[in-house]
């Protein structure tokens, strides 16, 4: 009997340890937006919050805000550094956050939109979204627009509205799993000259082919319609051969950068996302 | 072992590059196996293309004057005009100026043949000009198409065997790819054809006035409907006398025969990539020549003071001619298109989100 409850007591005690170490990394975190970098009006952040504990509630995932004047001590001004490398640097730095607040491992969901402003040089400045888990593959097909998005806002310094608007894609991914069609725009100066320059060649070139219609003078250069039929007699035919040139060039390497996959942080677990400078 | 040398020279007889050998102290062709010694080879110019010896081409031309034909100088442009001996008055065919009705006493050379107008052809100037949206308002009138005059064309009619042969350098090109590198490969050779074709009644105007392209462009006539001249195929037409001799427009035939033959040749290496004459040896065998007189109408027709002048073959009814374009109108459609097409080129770039 001793021996049966010694069991049961070993049982309920491993069976708690294991509930407690999985409840370590699934516990939701105390805060989800971490302002860093002063970038929020503090009803901002109150609303950012709240709306980041909604939705990892609704949809069982972690969301994150995270602004930051540093990404790691090592680095105190990124602006000479290629667009290339500064991007891997945020999105390690990104990865890491996210993997410290849900923990390391693909069975771990959350997202997390990262803005850096470099608190001594405010014009070397970025952002980063990351996913892990389920969000990898959720978000997979919408990180391009919901970058789009994103930094439009940042581009106008309103931070407030960027996070708001990368809540609002979070939203839709995780309802609709793709994000609505943005309303149109009206094409930029830019294009519509464009347009008047495309619009201009075309008619130019109709008209131009009008005028040729109206002149159908051609000097005649043979005399083909005078040849006498069967006349024609191919006595000889003889080719030789010269010589042989072979050129080779290079082939062009396929590979090409850019956001939208995925890859693995230093711990190994999968991540996906992308950002940029803005 | 005999030492050669690779010099630029080509061969006279088939224009393959030549070799020197110091052997036999002259060069060879190792294509067509001539021999040929420096002064030979150094006074031969193989791409010069030297006009075709027609020969005694022009027996079969009459010298008989025409009786029973009147012809006029046109005091404008100079146009020499000739018409049956009962023509009152008329317009010339070349300026649209009345022609002053002063006899000329030099006669006109009896053609060989003559192909007759065929009725109701000027109707097609109108068919023309429909659909010319650039074609300034009323430029082409009723009434002018009634004063439309029928002309009839001297020309000369080549005939010839020619024969002989062309040497082409050609190259053919084959690419292909590895995992690193693209290659293309071209192999060159020379390719010379052998062989000979007859051509018949080759067409050239006899008529300095008449503009020379607009007479090629009437081509083809049917020839099967050449009949022998009689003065009374003028009645009601005018017609233009030759002050083009044979032999003066020799060049232009010389010239249309031989980018034939060479056309016929190129097709015989229709599997080349490339191909490009180099020489040519050819000569023309049984050559003739005939005058005969060919039905055109002529409508000359004035715009911002320049002349635009059509033609429309007697025989066929095709339609030649320049015709002008109305400034304003040129504007008025560059503008519009230009309008619609921009709002087109905007709205696709507004769907498109560009």
């Amino acid at each position: 009997m001793k021996r049966i409850l010694c069991g049961i007591a070993v049982c309920l005690l491993l069976l708690s340890v294991f509930a407690l170490t999985a409840g370590a990394a699934n516990d939701p975190p105390s805060t989800y937006v971490e302002d860093g970098a002063g970038l929020f009006f503090a009803s901002e952040k109150s609303d950012l919050e709240a709306r980041c504990r909604d939705l990892s509630s609704r949809y069982d995932t972690c969301c994150l805000i995270l602004t930051t004047g540093s990404l790691g001590n090592e680095y105190t001004d990124l602006s000479d550094v290629s667009d290339y490398e500064f991007e891997s640097i945020i999105m390690a730095y990104a990865d890491d956050y996210l993997e410290s607040v849900i923990g390391a491992g693909d069975e771990n969901d959350g997202v997390v939109l990262v803005i850096y402003v470099n608190e001594n040089n405010p014009s070397d400045r970025g952002y980063w979204v990351s996913t892990q888990g389920k969000e990898v593959y959720g978000f997979k097909s919408s990180v391009e627009q919901i970058k789009n998005r994103v930094k439009a806002k940042l581009s106008g310094e309103d931070y407030g509205a960027a996070a708001s608007t990368f809540l609002d894609c979070v939203e839709y991914v995780e309802r609709d799993g793709e994000l609505p069609e943005p309303p149109k725009e009206l094409p930029s100066l830019g294009i519509t000259v464009l347009c008047v320059v495309i619009g201009f060649v075309i008619a130019l070139i109709i008209v131009l082919s009008m005028k040729s219609k109206m002149k159908n003078v051609r000097t005649a250069t043979t005399a083909d319609n005078y040849l006498v039929n069967n006349s024609v007699n191919i006595r000889n035919r003889n080719v030789i051969f010269i010589r042989k040139d072979v050129t080779r060039t290079r082939r062009e390497s396929s590979s090409s950068g850019g956001g939208g996959g995925s890859h693995s942080s230093s711990s190994g677990t999968s991540h996906g996302g992308g950002g940029g400078r803005f | 072992m005999a030492e050669k040398e690779l010099l630029s020279f080509k061969c006279p007889s088939c224009g393959a590059p030549l070799t020197y050998d110091s052997d036999s102290s002259d060069f060879a062709c190792s294509y067509c196996d001539s021999h040929f010694d420096f002064e030979t080879v150094k006074n031969a110019d193989v791409n010069a293309e030297k006009p075709f010896d027609w020969g005694d081409y022009n027996k079969n031309v009459s010298t008989e004057e025409l009786e029973g034909t009147v012809s006029y100088v046109c005091q404008s442009c100079g146009a020499e005009i000739v018409a049956d001996a009962t023509t009152a008055a008329t317009r010339c065919p070349y300026c649209d100026n009345v022609v002053l009705m002063e006899p000329n006493l030099t006669g006109f050379v009896k053609p060989n043949g003559v192909i007759p107008f065929k009725k109701g052809l000027a109707d097609r100037i109108k068919a023309f000009c429909k659909g010319k949206w650039l074609l300034p308002k009323n430029f082409v009138t009723a009434n002018k198409i009634k004063e439309v005059q029928g002309v009839y064309v001297p020309f000369w009619l080549f005939d010839c065997t020619c024969d002989g042969d062309a040497t082409y350098e050609t190259t053919r090109v084959r690419h292909w790819s590895d995992s690193s590198y693209n290659y293309t490969e071209t192999s060159y050779y020379y390719a010379t054809i052998d062989g000979s074709m007859s051509f018949s009644r080759i067409p050239v105007d006899g008529s300095v006035k008449m503009d020379d392209a607009l007479m090629d462009s009437l081509e083809p006539f049917d020839y099967s409907q050449l009949v022998e001249f009689a003065p009374g195929y003028l009645s009601g037409y005018l017609a233009d006398r030759f002050d083009v001799n044979a032999e003066s427009s020799l060049p232009r035939a010389d010239a249309r025969v031989r980018q034939s033959v060479d056309q016929v040749y190129r097709g015989q290496l229709s599997e080349f990539s490339s191909v490009m004459r180099v020489a040519s040896n050819l000569k023309l065998t049984d050559p003739a020549v005939k005058y005969v007189l060919l039905p055109v109408y002529l409508i000359t027709s004035k715009y911002a003071g320049k002349n635009y002048s059509f033609a429309v073959n007697g025989q066929t009814g095709k339609v030649i001619g320049s015709l002008p374009v109305s400034k304003g109108k040129f504007w008025s459609f560059l503008l519009g298109f230009s309008a619609l097409f921009s709002a087109i080129a905007y709205l696709i770039a507004w769907w498109l989100q560009l």
